[in-house]
Parts: structure tokens; sequence; C-alpha cells
């Protein structure tokens, strides 16, 4: 049976001694007795199948598995009947005995049921499944019943999900829970419409544990009472042990088909605080392979991003984790909260897939019309600001285009009048400038007689000058005469002295030689005398001297005479040549004095040749002079005459720039007049501009206004656009919404389109107040089949339903006095409106095709034990 | 009637974080006493050190964390415990304390505290010992040799069969004697027998997954009797896993839950991880003593080892989820 | 909820950001290599806090004058080479210290010239950010903040690590070596700036808490 390898804890089934006992009743006196409005049904075999289904539903009857109405499943099977029927009676919830209960001790009619509903499905085989791990049964499970053989299905705990899974797997199978066969069979019997349930009471606070038959509609505490609390209990638990909802309001928690025990445990568990130590005990047992250890620590943590990775979703919700969980912490309900909200990121899921993707747009729209319409507000905001400064930018441009007219306006006229101003000034100019020109000739005019004059002075004094020197060079050139004269004579002087001492000079010569020459000679004699001195002193000494031989002394007296003959000589021949000097001296006295004498004559040549060129010089200086004053005179008067001629030319001058000038003075006067008419038409000029500048300001201002006006008027309309999407993206968010929770929809603005499944809550009592207005609105009363939208009449049979609530189309008011004031179910519903009969609030208004796990309770969109957030 | 509102499932198994806990502490316990029967009151004193040292410092890190202390949690009394059983009988007091601070207050709160820490608080109190005194965490004395409770320590110490291998010998303990700790070494870690018998009952209580310490000794084994250090095939086998704290680290410091992973193929992972790297320590690290080491070391890739895990595990579960997708579609009729 | 007391504190406190409430170690977690290694003994420390000093703020100015004409890929270049030199001419500032604490520090003298705290401040005050002076203020009180933690922790390492204080023997009751290596280095860093973090926040919640009292 176990399709893969699985894991599972074993349970504690705790089903004594509630299985065994008898069934007992509880009913509610006034509902019990009912029949339906139909005839009643002679033999059952011959029902068709579509009798059946009808019978069905006119009994309002539910499978208490899965909170379906029984006539829904068997219509789904008209088209395609399923190949095995099996008839649910596996209880693998400790405590829970609800289905197996019934089966044992009603087996004919659980038969006939499973006959009947097979024949209305039109299934070829027919089962019962029964869990086998039930090991402290006081009570026998036959091998079969009637004929319909009796399943075994093995496992651990959550066995019914594998078996669920097992059946899916193999196809073709429907599942239903023994209660709804039974009750078939009774409707079929004794044609009674389904007001009761079956249901196990037991746990450690109850007396008498026992499977119960209660009437729909009675409330926990009375059930509780019935069985005998023989403690207080410190939990009420609906629904079975591992899956159920704790309960804290008895009064007011009602028992639907769904509810399937109602247990009372004394135990709580106190919060001992303690924390993850990371055992991995959760792990290690949850059925679908999923890490709970990961998934709370992400959830505590907010590491949303790994829940890609831990597939919150496929959590069956079967509380193993939390079971075996050795810090007792609320491991499957965070599973189940992580899992439902963050159903998005955790990839697809099989059930609402629409509804969800309906509500996510729908939830994506209202988003972005609120984002639309707060940005839409900003716009406004900047786009009224913006509208303002561009009206004053407009404005202010009018302003300035006003201004920048009046400006140029006034530019021009200054320019007209700077023009004029100019001409003006130009004339003047012109005029002074001819005034300067005018004076100018004049006075270059004047500068040239003035110069005319000065040539002519200069001409003169040139003459004069040239003459004056002429006479001076005449003056010059006899002054040169005479001194030549004078030189020439002093020369002659000169040369006369010259030769006298030349002269002189000689003499001294002369003189000089011969007293040279009588030296010499003297010298002479004097030698001579003193070798003969000597002579005779050596011949006395010869004489003296003895000694010599005769020789000697003749040669001695010989040598001195020899030596006195010479010394003769010699003095005659010095005094020869005393004598010759003497000649020669005289003879050259005698030239000198010659000389001398032929000099002088020369000089007295010269001296009469110059005073004779003198002469010539003086008579050449004076004509020179003479010529050279009548070129001076001449040059006078030529300059005097060229004088005259430029006066005159100096007077025509001045007469023409005068004649000029004039002239002048007129053009300028002209001028003048007509700078003068420009100005003025420059002035009207400004006139035109300045006022037609300021028309057209008040043109703008005005246009400015206007389209002021028209974008205020749009963005007004833009704003209000976007409030009306915004508000029409919430409704459709907000329904869309009710939709995938299965919550009735109170829309402040306009009618219910889903008339509301109603959530029925054990906590809060049978009414589901609307969160959104308020104002609760009576919705289907829990005892009944949820309303699905179109589907079938409103649902309850009247009969019963007097005792609880009021049937009504939503909007309906309370009426009945048991129920609670609307504010206390209020406070209530908001954490507890979660908390709805899982299988019950599952029938998510909406029509949509019965999921294939549906029948497994244990994955419902609506909470699951999770009154404790 | 005053009723509380509780989430499903209403009933619950009946093991608590006290009961995991005491398991353990009760088993240490019994360590304990028998090191007590070894070396003497000591021994016991430097237990009660440890782990009032360990619960002090636990109270005082959980109040400056801002929190109560929970005096149910049991954790630092096993923290303690731990450190105690691994250190010689002899050892300075402050060193055991400064070891029970260092994991406490470095390890454990400041990566989370109780639950949240990520290494191992024991192993790295003994490594802190190690790498600080390592002359006064090796040195053990002989059992049954008395030893002052306070006071200046006179025994002769030894060298346990640890250091023996590492320098290459072979130890001369025979089984007898290893089995029965009746060396020196670790107070806790050396009686073998009484490790073993530990080890039987918590995987049959099922307190602990055989998953972790299982592989862990086999990875050792296998190391071993490929690269043999003292001695050949068997013999190898047993001086390696019985000496120093390896199956003392495998019964009590691997098998630590909030430093394991989750997952059984997860949990086998780590432990042959974390038994190639002790073996990788004692024959190539410094100190003889690899088992702390290692832990600490495989409780850094203990999240690696998870995240990849759980990755397979998706894609495993897609697999199925596919599979049976594929099985219902082709049917055009809706189940029920 | 009342504020304006609170930032007008932090005003006034951001001439000290350095030292405590942006502690370059600390806080902003900077220059961790020496925190880390350099801490071992406090002469150590002490050294590379004067270089540090000495190289920091030269530097940030260097960056503050002429940082806005350098080109941005250069400017690093520029801030590495202009602290390295500095840093070594000022390596004989610390050897009164000790003669071979240069020596002993190897590496992180020249690592100094690259460590974050410069290459922060000066990315931080290369284009006009803050007031000019500012700068200045900045690397002087980061320097001195810097200072602060690594004498803060060098003293808790030697102390227990090595029994001794600047070289001098400290008879304690019993010595942790392990205090001594990179690991140690790292949780002390990581618990001191838990601990800073806790005084400042504390600090914060004080000065908000005066103002704006606990509604009842």
């Amino acid at each position: 049976m176990a399709g893969f390898f699985y894991k599972g804890i074993l349970l504690q089934q705790h089903k004594e001694p509630a299985l065994s006992r008898d069934l007992r009743e509880f009913v509610n006196a006034d509902t019990i007795g009912v029949t339906m409005d139909r005839p009643p049904v002679g033999d059952a075999d011959s029902l068709t199948p579509a009798e059946i289904a009808s019978l069905a539903r006119d009994a309002h009857i539910v499978d208490e598995r899965d909170g379906q109405p029984l006539a829904d499943k068997l219509a789904a099977c008209q088209q395609t009947p399923p190949r095995l029927l099996i008839a649910d009676a596996v209880d693998d919830e400790p405590y829970l005995s609800s289905q197996l209960g019934p089966l044992l001790k009603n087996p004919a009619h659980s038969a006939l049921g499973l006959r009947l509903a097979q024949r209305a499905a039109g299934a070829a085989e027919a089962q019962f499944a029964v869990y086998k791990n039930l090991t402290d049964l006081d009570i026998r499970i036959p091998r079969k019943i009637e004929g319909f053989s009796v399943r075994r299905i093995r496992g651990r705990y959550p066995a019914e999900y594998q078996a669920s899974q097992a059946f899916e797997a193999d196809d073709d199978v429907l599942l239903i829970g023994v209660g709804a066969l039974i009750q078939l069979a009774r409707a079929v019997l004794f044609n009674r419409p389904q007001t009761t349930t079956f249901v196990t009471v037991a746990g450690d606070c109850i007396g008498n544990p026992t499977n119960l038959e209660v009437s729909l509609g009675m409330t926990v505490a009375q059930v509780l009472e019935r069985c005998g609390l023989i403690e207080d209990p410190a939990r009420v638990v609906v629904g079975g042990s591992m899956t159920g909802i704790s309960v804290i309001d008895t009064e007011n928690t009602l028992v639907t088909p769904s509810t399937r025990a109602v247990l009372a445990f004394r135990q709580d568990f106190k919060s001992l605080g303690f924390g993850c130590i990371g055992c991995s005990r959760c792990v290690h047992v949850c059925p679908k392979g999923l890490n709970p250890f990961f998934i709370y620590r992400a959830v505590q943590e907010k590491r949303y991003a790994a829940f890609r990775t831990l597939d919150a979703q496929m959590c069956i919700g079967c509380g193993t984790c939390s079971y075996m969980c050795p810090a007792k912490l609320d491991l499957s309900e965070t599973v189940q909260k992580a899992a439902r909200s963050f159903k998005p990121m955790a990839g697809s899921i099989r059930t609402n897939a629409a509804l969800l993707a309906k509500k996510d747009a729908a939830d994506y729209e209202s988003y972005l019309a609120d984002y639309a319409l707060h940005r839409a507000q900003i716009d406004h905001r900047r786009a009224l600001a913006a509208a303002r400064r561009a009206d004053e930018k407009r404005r202010g441009e009018a302003a300035a285009a006003h201004a920048a007219a009046d400006r140029e306006a006034d530019r021009a006229l200054a320019q007209a009048l700077a023009d004029h101003r100019a001409a003006d000034a130009q004339a003047d100019r012109a005029l002074a400038q001819a005034l300067e020109a005018n004076q100018a000739a004049q006075r270059a005019a004047d500068e040239a007689l003035a110069q005319a004059l000065r040539r002519k002075q200069e001409a003169g004094q040139a003459a004069d000058g040239a003459f004056a020197q002429a006479e001076r060079q005449r003056q010059a050139a006899e002054q040169a005469a005479d001194k030549s004269v004078s030189d020439a004579a002093a020369a002659a002087e000169a040369a006369d002295r010259a030769a006298e001492r030349a002269d002189a000079a000689a003499l001294k010569r002369m003189q000089a030689e011969e007293k040279a020459a009588d030296k010499a000679f003297s010298d002479a004699l004097k030698a001579q005398q003193s070798a003969e001195k000597d002579a005779a002193k050596a011949l006395a000494k010869a004489e003296r001297n003895s000694a010599l031989s005769d020789d000697d002394r003749q040669a001695f007296k010989r040598t001195l005479d020899e030596l006195q003959a010479g010394a003769e000589r010699v003095r005659a021949e010095a005094q020869a040549a005393c004598g010759e000097a003497k000649a020669a001296a005289k003879v050259s006295y005698e030239s000198e004095l010659e000389k001398g004498v032929r000099s002088r004559a020369a000089a007295k040549e010269a001296a009469a040749a110059a005073r004779q060129a003198a002469e010539a010089a003086k008579l050449a200086a004076r004509e020179t002079c003479e010529a050279a004053r009548r070129t001076c005179e001449a040059d006078k008067a030529a300059a005097l005459t060229a004088y005259e001629s430029a006066q005159e030319a100096c007077e025509a001058d001045k007469a023409a720039a005068l004649k000029v000038y004039e002239a002048a003075q007129e053009a300028d006067a002209q001028a003048r007049a007509r700078a003068l008419e420009v100005y003025e038409a420059a002035q009207r000029e400004y006139e035109r501009a300045r006022q037609s500048a300021k028309d057209a300001y008040e043109a703008r201002l005005e246009e400015a206004r206007q389209t002021d006006e028209r974008a205020r008027a749009d963005i007004e309309a833009a704003l209000d656009r976007a409030k009306e999407n915004a508000r029409a993206a919430a409704d459709a968010a907000r329904q869309a919404q009710a939709a995938f929770e299965g919550r009735p929809v109170t829309v402040v603005l306009g009618g219910n389109d889903i008339p509301g499944e109603p959530a029925p809550e054990p906590g809060a009592g049978p009414i589901t107040a609307e969160a959104v207005s308020g104002a609760p609105v009576a919705a289907e009363a829990v005892i009944a089949e949820p309303a699905v939208a179109g589907g079938g009449s409103a649902g309850i049979p009247e009969e019963a339903a007097r005792t609880v609530s009021p049937t009504d189309a939503p909007g309906a008011p309370l009426e009945e006095v048991e129920l609670l004031p609307p504010e206390a179910v209020a406070e209530e519903s908001a954490p507890a409106k979660e908390a709805g009969e899982p299988a019950a609030a599952l029938a998510a208004a909406g029509a949509q095709k019965p999921d294939p796990m549906r029948g497994w309770r244990k994955n419902d969109s609506t909470e699951k034990g999770g009154d404790d957030r | 009637m005053k009723l509380n509102r509780r989430a499903a499932p209403h009933i619950r198994f009946p093991e608590s974080n006290r009961t995991l806990m005491s398991d353990m502490i009760i088993l240490l316990l019994v360590l304990c006493v028998l090191a007590f029967l070894y070396y003497g009151g000591r021994a016991l004193i430097v237990c009660a050190v440890s782990v009032v040292t360990a619960v002090v410092c636990d109270a005082l890190c959980t109040l400056i964390r801002g929190r109560r202390p929970n005096p149910r949690d049991l954790s630092p009394v096993v923290t303690g415990l731990i450190i105690a059983l691994t250190m010689p009988a002899t050892i300075p007091y402050y060193v055991v304390a400064s070891a029970a601070v260092f994991a406490i207050a470095i390890v454990k709160h400041p990566f989370g505290g109780t639950g949240q820490n990520l290494f191992n608080p024991g192993a790295a109190g003994f490594s802190f010992a190690a790498i600080c005194w390592p002359g006064l965490v090796f040195m053990y004395p002989m059992p049954f040799d008395r030893i002052p409770a306070f006071g200046e320590v006179t025994a002769q110490l030894y060298q346990n069969p640890a250091f023996v291998l590492k320098v290459g010998g072979v130890p001369t303990n025979n089984l007898t004697e290893l089995l029965f700790g009746n060396y020196p070494g670790p107070m806790g870690a050396t009686n073998i027998l009484v490790i073993l018998a530990c080890l039987v009952y918590l995987i049959f209580r099922r307190t602990v997954r055989w998953q972790l310490p299982l592989p862990f000794l086999a990875a050792c084994a296998a190391v071993t009797l490929l690269f043999p250090r003292a001695g050949t095939g068997l013999q190898a086998v047993f001086y390696e896993l019985m000496s120093g704290t390896l199956l003392f680290g495998a019964v009590f410091v691997l098998t630590d839950p909030v430093t394991s992973p989750k997952r059984d193929s997860s949990m086998a992972v780590y432990g042959v991880f974390a038994g190639v790297v002790a073996m990788l320590f004692r024959y190539f690290g410094g100190y003889e003593e690899s088992m702390p080491f290692a832990v600490l070391i495989a409780n850094a890739f203990v999240p690696l080892i998870d995240r990849y895990n759980e990755s397979l595990h998706r894609a495993i579960r897609r697999k199925h989820l596919e599979a049976r997708k594929a099985k219902t579609r082709p049917q055009a009729r809706t189940l029920v | 909820m009342k504020l304006e007391k609170l930032k007008r504190a932090r005003r006034r406190g951001r001439w000290f950001d350095g030292i405590f409430g942006r502690n370059p170690v600390l806080c902003c977690g900077l220059a961790l290599p020496f925190a880390v290694m350099v801490t071992t003994s406090l002469r150590s420390s002490v050294s590379i806090s004067i270089l540090l000093a000495c190289s920091l703020i030269p530097t940030v100015l260097l960056a503050s004058l002429v940082g806005r004409f350098l080109p941005r890929w250069f400017s690093p270049v520029v801030y590495t080479l202009f602290a390295m030199v500095v840093v070594v001419a000022c390596v004989p500032l610390i050897l009164p210290i000790s003669p071979e604490v240069a020596d002993s520090l190897g590496i992180y003298v020249p690592i100094l010239s690259v460590n974050t705290i410069l290459l922060t401040l000066c990315a931080r005050y290369e284009r006009p950010a803050d007031r000019p002076v500012m700068a200045l203020v900045d690397a002087a009180a980061y320097s001195l903040g810097f200072a602060l933690a690594m004498c803060l922790i060098a003293f808790f390492r030697e102390l227990l690590g090595a029994g001794s204080l600047w070289g001098v023997p400290v008879p304690l009751p019993f010595k942790a070596e392990g205090v001594q290596i990179a690991f140690a280095g790292f949780i002390a860093v990581a618990l001191l700036s838990a601990l800073v973090r806790f005084l400042r926040r504390a600090a914060l919640v004080f000065s908000y808490r005066r103002h704006n009292p606990k509604p009842e």
C-alpha cells in the first residue's frame, strides 16, 4: 500500500474504550424526527444513480472526511465512474474512532450505504478501508462486512494521507466516509435528512469516552457534559488529536458534519522555555521529506529566500514534526503558516491555482492602482505646483515681454535721441572742422608769406655775406702779399747773419787747426827731444858703463845715432805736416768765405722777387671784390620780387578758405534741421510702440489665465480618475482575496458577488463577521453544508435551522437569540476566522473542480491549528 | 473551565530537551564516576569546577544578551563535563576553568547561544586549553596514583598512547588495559568499554542517530587500515581508535545535535569527513590529540553540507511530484 | 522624537570620531592586520601606533592639498610612496623604545604605507569633502583611536599571553600562550568591537532617553 519509502511515527492509538462501547446518541429532539419532503423510498435496490444522488442532495449529506456534500461527489462521478469505491474508515489519529465505531456498530447500514453509493457512482468495486495498526482493540475487525471486503491500511501515522496518496496514484478511486454512507442509508430507509454526525468523545478528562451520535448544532459544552468530565481539562480539541483545533469557547463551538472528535486533555504543555537545539527529529519523521527545522529557522530569521528550496507548501499538516520535537515547538503550525504566507514564493501548488492567480493579479492591480493613486497624488501636487509655476512663468513672460517692448521703445527713442545728438554733434564737428580748415588755411598763407619774407631777408643777407667775404679775401690777399715781402726781407737778413756766422766759424776752425798742427809739431819736437835725452842718457849710461865693449858701444852709438836721426826726421816731418795743415786750413777758410758771400746775394734776389709777386696779388684781389659786390646787389633785387609775389599768393589763399568755410556753415545748418525731423519722427514711433506693447501684454495675461484654468481642471480630473481606479482595484482585490480564502465579502459599494461561504469557527460561533465592514453579516449557518456559489438552495432545512441561526441571503440581520452579539463575535473572529473548520471552509466560494487531494483534509487553504499564532 | 489555546498536534511525544540532555549527562556522570575510581577525588573536583564555571558563565552570558537564563537548560553542564573528561586528572583548575569560559563565552554565545552555535563548545574549549598549555593538557597521571585534591600536584605524569603513536612507536598497553582504561589518559576517554556501551545505549534509545558516530569511526578505521601507524591491520585500528579521545569524541562530541547536520545523509557525510580530518590531524598535525580540531573543522562545513543536501532532497521531491503528476494528469477524471 | 540634542551632540563629537565613535580598528574594521598580529606585545603596538601617526598625518595633509590635481587612478600610488618615505624616515623615532623593535615588527612597517586607515582618509579628503581642517583632525583622531585600540588589545594579550607588560614580567597566576596566536587576536578584536558597539549604543540610548523619556 505504501507507494514509496515513507517515514512516519507509530502512535499509540488510544481508541479504546471508545471504540468498543456502544454507539450512544445525543440528539436534539427537535431535529431528530425530521423527515424529508419527498416520498419515502420503497425499495432501496431499485433506485437509480440519479435518484440516489438527488436523495443525497435533499438529505444534505456531508462527507465528514472532507466536508464536501456527498451529492457533489456522486454527481462528479456521473461522467467518469470510478473503478473502486472505498468507504473510508481509516481513523489513524489517536483517540479517533468516529468512522470505525459506527461502521462496526452499524454494519448493515454501512453496507447498504456503500451499495447505494456504489450504484450511484457506478463503481465496479467497493471496499471498506480500516487502519491496520490498531493494536489495543477489544473488538475484532471483521474481514468482510456484508459482502464488502475490509481492506486494512498499513502504515504509520499519517497513514490516511499515505493511503489517499496511494489511492490517488492508482486512479479511479473514490473515497467516501463511512458516516456519510450511514446517513445515506438512513435517508433511503427512513427518509431522514442528515441531522446528526458521529463524534468520538475521548481524552483524559472524559469519564466515559465513547462514540456519540450528536445532532448537528449541539455545542461542544453540551457534548462534554453529556459525556461527563471527570476533571477540568486544560485543552479541548475538536477534530483529530494530531490535526484538530483547540477550542476555548466551548459554549459557542458547534458540532458540524465534519467534526470527528471532541477531546479533552488535562495536561497542558506549559512553556518550558526551550529553544530549538537542532536535534533534527522533525526532519527524520516528516512524511513528505521536508525539513521543518530549516523552515522553522527561516521563518524565525525571516530568511524568505530559502523557501524556494524548502517547499513548505508540500506540507500536509500532519503534525508529526511538532509531535516529535523535544522542545515542544509548534513546528507544524509554523510550516503551515510559512506555506500560506509564502505560497507565491514556494512554487506552484495544485489547489486554488486560479484563485490565487486572480487574487495576486487583483492585489497587484490594487497595489498598482494604489501606487498610481499615490503617484497621482504626488503628481497632482506637483502638477498644481507646476501649473502655478507655469502660470507665473507665463505672466512673468508677458510682463517681461511687455517690459522688453517698453524697453525696446525706450531704447529706440534713446537711440533716436542719440542719433539726433550725434548728428548735431557731427554737424558741429564738421563746422568746427571747416573753421579749423579755414583758420589753418589762413595760417598757412601767413606762413607762406612769412617764409617768403624770410627768404628775401636771407637772400639779402647771403648776398651781403658774400660781399663781405669777398672783401675779406681781398684784404687777406693784401696782407699775405705784405707778409711775404717782409718774409723775404727777413730771410735775406737771416742769410747775411748766417753767412757771417759761418765765416766766424770757419775762422775759428782754421785757427783751431793751426793750433792743432802746432801742437803736433811741438809734440813731435818734445818727443824728439826726449828721445835725444834718452839717447844721451843712454849714451851716458853706456859710457859710464865701461863694461861694454867697443863694439857694443859702437853698436850702441850707432843706434843712438840712428835714433837721433830718426828723431830728426820725425821732427822734420812733423814740421812739414804742420805746415800743410795750416795751409789746408787756410784754404778751407777761404772757401767758406766765398760761400757766404754767395748766399747773401741769393737772398737778396729772392727778396726782390717776393716783392713783385705781392704787388700782383693785391691787384687781383681788388678785382674779385668788385665782382662780388655786384652780384650781391643783383641777388637782393631778385629776393624782393619773390617776396612780393608770395604776398599776393597769400591773399588769394585766404580768400578761398573763407569761402569754403561759409559753405560748410550752410551745410551744417541743413544737417541739423534734418536730424531734428528724424528725432521727432522717432518720438512718435515710440509712443505707438508703447501702446502696442501694453495691448499685447494684456492679451497674454488673459490667455495665461485661461490655460491655467484648463490645466488645473485636467489635473483634478487626473487625480479623480486615479482615485476611481484605486477604489475599483481595491474592491476587486478584496473580492479576489475573499474568494481565495472563502470569506464572505461585504463590499460597501456594491452587492456581493459571492454570497459567502461561511467559515465555521468553533472558537467564534456561527457568525462570520466581516472584518472589513465591521458589521456582521449573517452568513450561512455552520450546520449546513457550505453554500456554494450558485449551488443549491439556501441550504439549510428550515427545521434544522430553527435551532441555530437564520438562513439568509447575506445582509440580513441576525435574529436568533442564541447567537452572540456581533461585537463579541467580531473580536473573536479576527484571530479565529482563519481557524475555520477546514473542510467546510474550503469549499471555497467560487465554483471549482473538486480537488483530488481534498479528500485529505489536512492540506486546506484555511488555517490549520492556526488559533495560536 | 479555563481552556488554553494550543496548536495542533495536541498530543506530544514525551521526550523533551531536558530528557535529551539528561541522557547525555547521566552517561557522562557514569564516566565521571569511573574517573573518580581511577583518579580519586580530584577528578570529581575538576569536573565540578568545569561544570560550575560553564553554568555560571552561561548564565552570565545569557544575562548579557538580555535574556533570562533558563535553569532547565542543561547544555552548559554537558559542555563542562565534556571539557573536564578530556583533560588529565592532574590538570590545574585554572586550565579547566579557562577552557570552560572560552567554550561558553567565546564559542557558544557570540555565535548564537544554546541551539544556535556553529562550533562545538566542548571541542573548542579543549582546543583552547591544548594550544595554550600543551604541556599541562597532554600529560596524564597513572591510574590509582594518589593525587592530592588541591595544591601542587606531585604525581608522576606520563604520555598517553596517542603520543606514543605520534612519535612512531607502538603502545605497550595490552587490550585489556586499553579496554578498561587502566593507562594514563584523559579522565573520561580511557574507558573504551564503557564508552562503547554508552554509544550503544544512546543509539538504541534514539537519543543519537547511528549515522553520526559510526561513519566517523568507520572512516577512522578505514584510514588506519590503509595507512597504519603502529602495526598492521586490525591491531592498528584498535590502537588508533582506542587511543586518545577519538571514541569519546565520536560518542559525545560529534553527536552534539546543535552542530551536526540535520539529515541522515548529511550526517554520514559529516561523520566521514570528520573522521578523515581527524586521522589527517593525527598523522600530520602538531598535537597527538586530533578529535577536537577535526570536529571544529567539520562543524564549519556543516552548513554547506546541509545546504547542498537540501537542494538534493528538493530535487528528489520534485521528481516524486512530477512522477505523481505525470501519473494523474493523463486521466481526465477528477478524484475525490 | 526629539533628536536635536542628539544631533548636536553628534556634531560636536565629530572631532573625536576617530577615537571612540568611529574607532578605526574597533568600529570601522580598518587596519586589522596590525590589530591582530602586532598586538602581541605592548612595545610593538606602541611603535606601530607612533609610526602610523607619523605617516598618516602628513599623507592625509598631502592628499587634501594635492589630491584634487592628481588623476584618480594615480593618487593612491602617490600616497603610498609618500607614506612609505615618511614611514622609513620615521623609523628612527621608535628605536628608543627598543633597538630591535623595527626588526621584530618586520613586514608590518612597510605595510603601514598601504594600510586601510590611510587609504580611507586620503580617499575621503582628496576631493574637497569636508572642511579642510577636518583632514588634519581626522588624521590625528584616527591615529589616536588606532593607538588606543592597539594598546588596549596588546595590554591584554601580552599580560595574559606572555605574562609580561612592556617586556617586564608580571607575576600572574597563570599564563595562556594561546592568547598570542593570530586566532586569539581576531577574537580579541571581535570582543572589543562588540564592547565598543555596546558602549556606543548605550551612550546613544542614554542621551536619547534623557530628552525623550519613556512613555508610561
